[in-house]
């Protein structure tokens, strides 16, 4: 009996030390269910955010008072978001949620930012080259921006015993690209809470 | 069933023994830049309780191999369990108590978690992502900020990747943060600097006086320069550019296992022995290895504990110069880096790199803060597997008046068992550099060939090498890392 304790009190701590690690497990979810694993800035967030601030931007008085004065859409372009937080965050994803949140409201006009105009402009180039006279398109008709939306992302982290805080602040504007004027100024805060067990089996 | 059980727990023991014997075995792959040997390598410390390590030594790897983003995405999974190992597995600690500390997750010495942001910033920089790199310098300053709030270690600060971090805000024209960095990394070199020997760099007033400067900051600036002779500001801006070249020297301390023995007396150990309190007296009276004549000796209590090994670095010095591999343009270079500007092959003078941190200092400071407990607690761990074996030895009195045990090879497994699973925990980072050595030089615009002679300890060159193709834009600053050993 002391012998069958002995060997099972030693195989039960061997079977403790070797039980590491978990199975993965794969499924396939929703593009819009929330999911918060680690913590961080994630696709809900970016969504989110961008959604409900282009929400507020498109609703204050500058898109109707430019069509009132000018008789057409306001032609906007993303310019740089600077990240001055202290996570990566995914930048080019959060101004591809902004660009589809404007160009899906119906009321801008959505101009390409450089890099895309350089693509552009090299097919373009290549199209007088190669393409027929009749589909090859023409230079210095490119349509000007009349609105710049640019911002920042910052944090502020808390944290203490295993738990942390983390206050993400949003903060975007839009300027009149021939005057500088601001038009819009917008904000967004989230705040998230991790909180880690000191012990767990 | 008892044999299966004492072979397993044989095989667990050695292979935690032999960890770090695999991790020694990667500074010579690296060295020679096998890489995909060190790999290799690097894959057998994949192990359930060492997974941190793993991902430490992979993210160096890789970014010694210039895959920088590799080592990123390494360093990042090793950030996040560094915050998940925050929980501790009960049953771990509790298998620790019965077998050794190798059982135990291994969480890292807080100077290890900060220098993964070190190697993530300079992957940033190698990518030229500069808004990255002062990411990665905010998610630091706020991990030493977080020692500084916490008790429990030395370690509660570091003066060179304070400075780093200030090198980067300015890069990323964040001059209020630079600032701030900057006079962190110049009050914590005059605190530990003389104790840890290790250097301020002879720039980081000059530095401070600079953004100063842009911050508006006139009289502030004006002091700096006074103080540290830092020249004034060149008029229309910088027309020159910087390169800092930071050279990780040898290998930081490791850890070997040492056997300290204890004799434990016959009038000592009884059937209610308080076993956290007798490690204690054993431990505080010292009396490992020298048994007392006068009295019975029962046991020797043999016990694993680390121990740090000192291998220092051939290289003790190094001095650094820019050979230009270009026309470059006339402009002026504070401090003749280099001479006879505008004709290809022209060689600056030589400079001094200041030995700026020396990780040995950290490790061995961690190591000894340490190690009352880790002691302690394979005392402990030893004592219960001794009396657990008294007990399974414990002998009847059979009716012809012969003792004798009863379940001799319940004693025999206890102590198979104790036998195999003691090992000391030898584990940590050993593919960091022992010390940290950073030569600034201030060029004109060019591309050029930085020379370095490495010093051994009377000073005398031991080594010559070169690093090529150095491009270096006005108003640019670079940080370049190069390894020796």
């Amino acid at each position: 009996m002391r012998l069958f304790k002995v060997a099972l009190l030693l195989s039960t701590t061997l079977l403790l030390a070797g039980c590491a690690g978990t199975g993965k497990v794969v499924s396939r979810i929703s593009p819009d269910s929330v999911t918060d694993l680690s913590g961080r800035w994630n696709d809900t967030d970016s969504r989110l955010v961008s959604e409900e601030m282009i929400n507020d931007c498109l609703g204050q008085s500058w898109a109707m008072d430019h069509v009132v004065k000018y008789g057409k859409k306001p032609a906007v372009i993303v310019g740089v978001i600077q990240n001055k937080s202290s996570e990566h965050i995914a930048v080019g994803t959060f101004v591809g949620d902004i660009e589809r949140a404007l160009i899906n409201s119906g009321k801008i006009q959505m101009v390409a930012n450089p890099e895309e105009r350089e693509q552009v402009r090299d097919e373009r180039s290549d199209q007088q080259n190669n393409a027929s006279e009749e589909t090859a398109k023409r230079w210095g008709i490119e349509k000007g921006a009349d609105y710049m939306m640019g911002g920042v992302i910052n944090t502020i982290t808390d944290e203490e015993k295993g738990s942390t805080v983390t206050y993400y602040q949003v903060d975007l504007n839009l300027i009149h690209l021939e005057d500088n004027s601001k038009v819009w100024l917008g904000q967004k805060n989230i705040k998230k809470f991790i909180g880690r067990r000191k012990v767990n089996l | 069933m008892c044999l299966a059980s004492a072979l397993l727990a044989g095989t667990l023991a050695a292979a935690c023994a032999s960890y770090i014997h695999q991790s020694l075995a990667l500074r010579p792959l690296v060295a020679q830049q096998r890489f995909d040997e060190a790999l290799k390598g690097v894959e057998r410390l994949n192990n359930g309780s060492s997974r941190l390590l793993y991902l430490y030594e992979r993210g160096l790897v890789l970014h010694a191999r210039g895959d920088y983003g590799g080592s990123n995405a390494a360093l990042d999974q090793a950030e996040m369990l560094v915050g998940d190992l925050y929980t501790k597995s009960l049953s771990r600690e509790i298998g620790s108590l019965l077998t050794s500390d190798n059982l135990r997750e291994y969480r890292g010495e807080r100077f290890e978690s900060a220098y993964l942001h070190y190697y993530r910033i300079l992957n940033y920089l190698y990518l030229d992502k500069v808004e990255d790199a002062a990411v990665e310098s905010r998610r630091l300053n706020q991990r030493l900020q977080h020692y500084q709030d916490e008790k429990g270690s030395s370690y509660r600060n570091d003066p060179f990747l304070q400075y780093l971090t200030g090198l980067v805000y300015e890069q990323a024209g964040e001059r209020v943060d630079a600032d701030v960095s900057l006079r962190a990394a110049l009050e914590a070199y005059q605190i530990v600097g003389p104790t840890d020997g290790i250097e301020m760099p002879p720039e980081l007033p000059c530095e401070l006086a600079r953004n100063a400067e842009a911050l508006g900051r006139r009289s502030e600036a004006d002091q700096y320069r006074a103080e540290h002779d830092c020249p004034g500001r060149a008029p229309g801006g910088r027309a020159t550019g910087v390169v800092n070249l930071i050279i990780e020297c040898g290998y930081v301390d490791a850890k070997i296992e040492q056997n300290l023995v204890f004799p434990i007396y016959s009038d000592e150990v009884g059937e209610d022995i308080d076993e956290s309190r007798f490690a204690r007296r054993l431990v505080e009276e010292r009396r490992d290895g020298r048994p007392q004549p006068d009295r019975k000796l029962d046991y020797l209590l043999r016990v694993a504990v680390p121990q740090m090994v000192d291998v220092q670095c051939s290289v003790q010095g190094a001095e650094v110069r820019a050979v230009a591999d270009t026309d470059t343009a006339q402009a002026p270079a504070r401090g003749d880096t280099l001479r006879a500007a505008g004709h290809i092959g022209a060689q600056g003078p030589f400079v001094r790199a200041a030995t700026v941190q020396d990780l040995s200092v950290l490790s061995n400071h961690a190591f000894e803060e340490a190690q009352p407990a880790i002691i302690t607690r394979a005392v402990v761990r030893a004592l219960a597997k001794y009396i657990a074996k008294k007990k399974a030895d414990k002998e009847e009195e059979k009716a012809d008046g012969k003792k004798e045990k009863k379940n001799p090879l319940a004693g025999w497994l206890v102590q198979g068992f104790a036998f195999a699973t003691e090992g000391a925990d030898t584990r940590s980072w050993s593919l960091l550099p022992e010390r940290i050595l950073l030569a600034r030089l201030e060029l004109p615009p060019g591309r050029y060939r930085l020379d370095v002679r490495l010093l051994d300890a009377n000073g005398q060159p031991a080594q010559n090498l070169s690093i090529p193709n150095v491009e270096l834009q006005a108003g640019a600053v670079r940080l370049l890392n190069y390894r020796v050993d």
